[in-house]
């Protein structure tokens, strides 16, 4: 069975169409990346998936999480599900840890949660100990002191590891990674790149990977699904459809990011 | 190549605020108490001439009827926190409980709340107070708290929705949702916490916005009844004699505007304090 299966997913603000007729699938263990240049309807998947849709947009069709249909689906119902199903890694770290609540604080909440959610509430030094494991397993130096800090006392790349933690902290069995390398640095990217690979390794979970960086995604994934406006474009596994795109927009993204290289290169 | 980063403009250090805040505000409160074990002369007494200067027996005079008025003054630094603290307490918590409930609710229970606040905000605060204490039997000092209060929280209910509204787009609400926090939970430890700082100088505000209304609504005759010497009665009673004997009009003007400051100052330093992004730059 699959962990999340979207079939003819649509999304609507007002009358207006944002994401229309997706459908994908993905097991315990795969990674699909989602590609799209911004506006493309990316990242609202991802809400709808777990879904935490903002108001005002709604969602038809059908989406299975863990075999459980999230469209439709009362908001106290999902709470369960959301913890141990699926977490999601946003694209700016900064403003997806709370400004004014030391980070260790912020890590141990979730982590705190699922323990009493399996029915094994953690001493606070339990908790402790659990959270500062937590850090030192996103490769976080001198985990104490950066459980003192507060999120603008650290770094992006620290910040987005700390992000990646919490995501981790509740032991989902899917990740979503929204954009995560988008607001950091090229050396801190791939750092945080090579984190994330190791952890969806190391924990068997699937990885939903959304990206408009081609070689990011390419490294990172097996299979793809091109977006855009809405609607997938092309679909399949990431060889195939980076060495012969058929749709002409995938052709353009690909010629873009090529484009973009070469000036690189050029301006070197 | 150097630039020069524009500096924020140049501000009293932060404990300095702090401190003046604290001394005005202490004043007050030592005062408060003071006046409940002890005060130099019997509050309703006639213990001196009418319309005396100030001297070493009665230190700022007397008013026209030969009461001491440092006692009242002293009575009135009393009044004053109740009533500012009061009304500050009911403002907020219906005002807090109101906003949050708006940021949440669906879009026309949103819309009507909002429309609802325009225009309780759209009637003078002192005309909204003067409706309620009114309404209420007799005018005493408690209704005069509770109409400032219920007065002051359509103010606080519009900021708390918008303020809680911005806090609620933000990723690491999604986060915590994602993560399976409840929203009781998250109202508690995320949207409340990062309201707070900007909603405590409002308080601020309030508190004293509260003290001076009260002393509008006494000068009215619509606050605590005599012989109750709030500062605003010292003020309307002072009005008759304010060339002849001006300090009767001073001494509680004065008092008004140094708690109103104090606890302003207070609320800035605390708020800066509390803060940790404003915290040791």
């Amino acid at each position: 069975m699959s962990l999340l299966s979207i079939e003819n997913l649509s999304i609507h603000a007002g009358g207006k169409p944002l994401v229309a007729g997706l459908s994908f699938a993905l097991a315990q263990g795969e990674r699909l990346g989602l590609i799209g240049e911004s506006g493309s309807g990316k990242s609202l998947t991802a809400l709808a998936a777990t879904g935490l849709l903002p108001a005002g947009l709604t969602a038809s069709g059908s989406v299975l999480l863990k075999g459980q249909q999230v469209i439709g689906t009362p908001d106290r119902q999902l709470d369960g599900l959301r913890g141990t199903a699926a977490a999601i890694v946003f694209q700016e770290p900064l403003t997806a840890l709370d400004p004014l609540m030391r980070v260790g604080k912020q890590l141990a909440e979730p982590l705190a949660r699922r323990a009493r959610r399996d029915g094994r509430p953690l001493s606070p030094r339990a908790l402790d100990a659990a959270m500062l494991e937590a850090l030192a397993e996103v490769a976080l130096p001198d985990p104490p002191r950066i459980a003192r800090a507060y999120p603008h006392e650290l770094s992006g790349g620290q910040r987005q590891r700390i992000a990646i933690a919490m995501a981790l902290a509740c032991r989902p069995d899917l990740l979503i990674a929204d954009e995560p390398t988008t607001a950091l640095d090229v050396t801190t990217q791939a750092e945080i790149l090579t984190l994330i690979d190791r952890l969806v390794r190391e924990k068997d979970m699937a990885l939903l990977f959304i990206s408009h960086d081609l070689p990011v995604v390419a490294n990172t994934v097996s299979h793809v699904v091109v977006l855009r406006q809405g609607e997938a474009v092309e679909a399949g596994p990431v060889a195939e459809v980076f060495a012969r795109p058929r749709h002409d927009y995938t052709k353009s993204l690909f010629a873009a990011a090529q484009r973009f290289d070469t000036a690189l290169e050029g301006g070197q | 190549m150097s630039t020069t980063i524009a500096s924020a403009p140049a501000r009293p250090p932060r404990s300095l605020i702090l401190w003046a805040g604290l001394i005005l505000v202490g004043l007050h409160v030592a005062t408060g108490l003071l006046s409940l074990v002890w005060l130099p002369y019997e509050p309703t007494g006639m213990v001196g001439m009418r319309l005396e200067g100030p001297s070493l027996v009665h230190w700022i005079g007397t008013d026209r009827l030969g009461r001491d008025l440092f006692t009242q003054l002293m009575i009135g630094s009393r009044i004053a926190l109740v009533v500012g603290i009061g009304a500050v307490a009911i403002g907020a918590a219906i005002g807090v409980t109101l906003g949050i409930l708006a940021a949440f609710a669906s879009k026309w229970l949103d819309d009507a709340l909002a429309a609802t606040l325009d225009i309780l905000i759209a009637f003078p605060t002192l005309l909204i107070a003067m409706l309620v204490v009114a309404a209420s039997d007799t005018a005493s000092l408690w209704s005069a708290i509770v109409a400032l209060g219920i007065a002051l929280s359509a103010i606080v209910a519009r900021l708390t929705r918008i303020l809680a509204k911005r806090v609620l787009v933000m990723d690491y609400i999604t986060a915590a949702r994602t993560s399976g926090s409840s929203w009781p939970k998250i109202v508690a430890i995320h949207i409340l916490p990062n309201i707070w700082p900007t909603l405590s100088v409002n308080f601020a505000l309030q508190f004293g916005l509260a003290v001076i209304a009260e002393a509008s609504l006494s000068y009215l005759g619509l606050g605590a009844p005599p012989p109750n010497a709030s500062w605003g009665r010292m003020l309307q009673e002072a009005q008759g004699t304010v060339y002849t004997a001006p300090l009767g009009a001073i001494a509680p003007g004065l008092a008004l505007v140094s708690l109103a400051i104090g606890v302003n100052l207070l609320a800035d330093g605390l708020r800066d304090s509390i803060d940790p992004t404003r915290r040791a730059r």
